[in-house]
């Protein structure tokens, strides 16, 4: 419980602006289309690379206190990036069913 | 078995400068172990290396006596205070000691001069009272080693010797690495000094050592 409450205080401003960015994506498919889809899913995971480094940098000074206690930067890294994947994915099954 | 970290042969080099050329050091429970140095001789680099942020040249890295790429990994065998804030500073002192699982209680009662702190948040204290809890922070916290870098920075007289107070009763129960500028809170609290330079750790037992060697004046 307590290393899921440090991964979520490491990931919550993160995870706030992908899965905006993942609503916006979500939000414009059905109008792009399913033929767009592969296009979409690059440009997300792209996005949210992209995100999560700067979010690294962000957090650089702050890693200490993580590892600290006990969680390296590999697992609140891969924390956040699955995350917003989850969520990504899932919102996707959703917007697809309903589009077909 | 007498527990111990051991740091072994540490070579760094940036580009042509040549930084550690074969540091050494080990450090065991119930051992304070100070390192002194010039700017920029490497002290920063060895805890670093230490801590696997910096990948030297060669090093050999061992906790009693088995070796380790990165003493981080074995969970609740070290932690570290850098040189800079690292704390969220939106987190109050009560969750902090929560996180090290330090009891709220237990603390105020050992550092009554901070018990008004406890329920505000990190961001709102001077730079000298964060700078204290996160000493404090590291020290008290269960690990069985800490690797202080300049606890002794920016934080006042009085709180100095709080510190090292705190250095003396700690280990009993860890193994404590140092390294700061001011030299005279080092040589008071470390049971032994090296001095880093020209890339390795020179044993220094007085202060006329350090003079010796260029240290100090």
């Amino acid at each position: 419980m307590k290393n899921l409450r440090l991964l979520l205080l490491y990931s919550r401003d993160y995870l706030f602006l992908s899965v905006l960015i993942s609503l916006a994506f979500l939000f414009v498919l059905p109008t792009a289309g399913l033929d767009k889809l592969t296009a979409f899913i690059w440009f997300k995971f792209a996005v949210s690379v992209g995100t999560l480094l700067i979010h690294r940098k962000r957090k650089e000074k702050e890693i200490f206190f993580y590892m600290n206690n006990r969680l390296g930067e590999r697992d609140v890294l891969l924390f956040a990036l699955l995350t917003d994947l989850g969520i990504w994915i899932l919102g996707l099954t959703l917007v697809i069913n309903w589009m077909i | 078995m007498n527990h111990h970290i051991k740091i072994d042969s540490v070579f760094l080099q940036f580009q042509e400068k040549k930084v550690l050329r074969g540091a050494s050091l080990s450090v065991a429970k119930n051992q304070v172990i100070g390192i002194l140095g010039r700017n920029g001789c490497g002290k920063s680099c060895f805890l670093k290396v230490i801590t696997g942020q910096l990948q030297p040249d060669f090093k050999y890295i061992s906790h009693n006596d088995v070796q380790m790429k990165n003493l981080y990994k074995k969970k609740g065998l070290i932690n570290y205070l850098p040189q800079h804030d690292f704390h969220p500073k939106s987190l109050t002192i009560s969750t902090l000691l929560s996180y090290y699982g330090i009891k709220k209680e237990s603390f105020a009662s050992t550092y009554p001069s901070l018990k008004d702190k406890l329920n505000r948040r990190f961001s709102s204290l001077s730079g000298g009272e964060r700078r204290i809890i996160e000493v404090l922070l590291v020290l008290e916290s269960p690990s069985q080693y800490s690797i202080l870098d300049e606890p002794f920075t920016h934080v006042m007289p009085i709180q100095t010797d709080i510190i090292k107070a705190s250095i003396q009763r700690i280990k009993q129960r860890k193994g404590i690495l140092i390294t700061d500028h001011q030299y005279t809170n080092v040589l008071d609290v470390s049971d032994e000094i090296f001095l880093l330079k020209d890339g390795t750790m020179q044993a220094i037992n007085n202060e006329s050592d350090l003079r010796e060697k260029g240290y100090i004046l």
